[in-house]
């Protein structure tokens, strides 16, 4: 165990610094990812410009939402984002090389590419939720708390991408369309789940349960709901989720195995 | 003979999408997809000794990287028995994987984004590497790959060439017990194919690894290996020793002598009849020109005293069909010689 977080510390590490060393990349990726949340953010206010609430949150507490989702979608592209390439290496058989290495194979993928714009989502997804809990004047323990939050929710989105990821075992396309899924309603996870037909509503929470990292954890420190189970909603689906995704990245490489290139 | 490696009966098929021309006929494939069956490999049984270098020559589609890949592990195979080094490839894919070292010519091993160098030492972390088999693999590395100007380049700015022996030097890296080299000399210039070569002997001969190489280039097989696998349509047609191999399938030798006056066509025929007891046959007698065929690897001494007999000679050669001209006679045979 140790050995292998020594690998894959190592790997990071040299990835990260291979990319860093494009530094016009990581400046456009930087701009990019955060023009990207300035442009919801704007969204944003023109909805609050019709409405003074939504669901009873007020624009300042749905920046904590917009903070923690993007934090945690930053941590999950700075740690894990090569799963987005899981698609093309299935059409191009370039999965063999994954699986000659002696180490966990579905680790030792996701932590060979971080991406750079990861680090836009991360600094706007700060500045954001630090705005909101400056603004409402929120107790020490809520700062404490974010970093809980925030890597449950990297490892809850990663572990959504790799279930979907390992459905293109089976049903191979050329496209990571099928990432998109998971991508998209990630975005749409970032506004009071209360909003949402109640089918919606819950299968964030249940489905696809953002609504652990996002929803939740914001309801809580915002008195909207009392149950401790809000704050520690979002580890315990972690550690669930991150199970899942490895049983359905197995079941995938078994596909793969059996059909060849 | 410790072995290395054994199949018995090993199969593999799967299947393949079967694809209607047209947009139209793509349309049509969405809703329903018809498939084929592909017999990729049948009955295959062979296993090598520790040490032993093994080559795996046949056509395209003849079953090579399928083999290849079942005995890594990345496939599973529908039938037949498989053990390397003592394990089940796709059962315990990833303990054999700290053993074996596996080169895909046509795809790159090594981590895109990271520098040459900084993957070398990954591989030192990832395969518990001992400092003096690394140094003694890696210094062998640079010296015959003359990798030392690339070790800062990542590894997507390499050619195709410097990929190549990149790729090697790190398969090696662990002088596994066997080594698995898919195409290792694939698209490179004449000059680099033998520097892998040689460093492949090398280390080879260094550590005792356990070679099995598929390849076009039967060079790299008559400068590595010492034993030869032919498959044909999934099937193996050959395995023997690469003399064996030319003693049954090179079955002419020929004697070409030039003569110092047009052959008559009479003379011909009654060197004909002398060498009939000896094994040879004129084949070819025309304007300066005499071939004679024969079998036996000893004949050629008193053929060849024949021959100067009855012509005036200015010229002779020996010739022996290279095993290259063998294995594309083979492979152009529709029906094959068991």
């Amino acid at each position: 165990m140790r050995d292998s977080l020594r690998i894959y510390w190592a790997t990071f590490t040299a990835s990260l610094q291979a990319k860093l060393e494009y530094k016009l990349d990581f400046v456009l990726g930087l701009l990019t990812s955060s023009m990207l949340q300035l442009a919801a953010l704007g969204f944003l206010w023109v909805i609050f410009h019709q409405t003074s609430n939504l669901e009873g949150w007020s624009q300042v507490q749905v920046l904590f939402l917009f903070g923690l989702t993007a934090m945690s979608l930053g941590i999950s592209e700075l740690f894990f984002n090569h799963i987005w390439m899981v698609p093309y290496y299935i059409v191009m058989g370039d999965l063999d090389r994954l699986l000659v290495y002696p180490v966990p194979s579905l680790p030792f993928l996701l932590i060979s590419r971080p991406e750079l714009h990861s680090f836009g989502n991360l600094l706007t997804g700060l500045v954001l939720a630090a705005v909101s809990l400056l603004a409402l004047h929120m107790p020490w323990w809520d700062w404490a708390l974010v970093p809980l939050w925030v890597l449950s929710g990297g490892v809850i989105y990663m572990s959504a991408l790799v279930v979907f990821c390992s459905l293109s075992f089976k049903f191979v396309g050329p496209y990571s369309y099928t990432l998109m899924i998971p991508h998209t309603l990630l975005q749409a996870s970032r506004y009071p789940l209360g909003i949402y037909p109640g089918w919606v509503h819950y299968g964030l929470l249940v489905l696809l349960p953002y609504g652990a990292f996002n929803y939740l954890p914001a309801g809580w420190v915002f008195g909207k709901m009392v149950s401790p189970g809000c704050v520690l909603a979002a580890p315990l689906v972690a550690v669930f989720s991150a199970a899942l995704a490895q049983a359905a990245w197995d079941w995938g490489l078994k596909q793969y195995q059996s059909t060849g290139s | 003979m410790e072995s290395a490696l054994a199949v018995e009966n090993l199969s593999k098929s799967y299947q393949r999408r079967l694809r209607q021309p047209g947009l139209l006929g793509a349309v049509k494939g969405l809703l329903a997809s018809q498939f084929e069956q592909i017999q990729a490999v049948q009955g295959l049984s062979f296993s090598i000794g520790r040490g032993e270098k093994v080559g795996l020559i046949g056509e395209n589609g003849a079953g090579k990287s399928t083999t290849l890949k079942m005995l890594t592990g990345i496939i599973v195979p529908t039938g037949g028995r498989l053990e390397v080094l003592g394990r089940v490839p796709w059962k315990e894919r990833r303990q054999l994987a700290l053993n074996i070292g596996v080169v895909f010519g046509q795809r790159p091993q090594l981590l895109w984004d990271i520098p040459v160098q900084e993957t070398f030492e990954l591989l030192k972390t990832m395969y518990r590497i001992p400092e003096d088999v690394y140094q003694a693999v890696y210094g062998e590395a640079l010296r015959r790959l003359g990798l030392g100007p690339l070790l800062g380049t990542p590894v997507r700015h390499l050619s195709l060439g410097q990929r190549m022996r990149c790729d090697l030097a790190a398969a090696l890296l662990h002088a596994p017990a066997i080594a698995f080299l898919d195409e290792p000399t694939i698209g490179l210039d004449l000059s680099v194919k033998e520097q892998v070569r040689e460093f492949i002997t090398d280390i080879q001969a260094k550590f005792g690894i356990t070679l099995l190489i598929t390849t076009h280039d039967l060079k790299d097989i008559t400068e590595t290996c010492d034993r030869l696998l032919l498959l044909d349509k999934g099937r193996l047609l050959f395995d023997g020793s690469i003399r064996a191999f030319e003693q049954k399938y090179a079955s002419d030798r020929r004697i070409v002598a030039e003569t110092h006056k047009p052959v008559d066509p009479s003379a011909a025929q009654s060197l004909s009849r002398d060498i009939g007891n000896s094994g040879g046959k004129v084949v070819e007698a025309g304007g300066h020109r005499l071939v004679v065929e024969y079998r036996e690897e000893g004949a050629a001494p008193t053929l060849i005293q024949l021959i100067l007999q009855q012509f005036q000679v200015v010229d002779i050669n020996l010739e022996k069909t290279d095993i290259e001209t063998i294995v594309t006679r083979i492979y152009r045979q529709p029906s094959l010689p068991e």
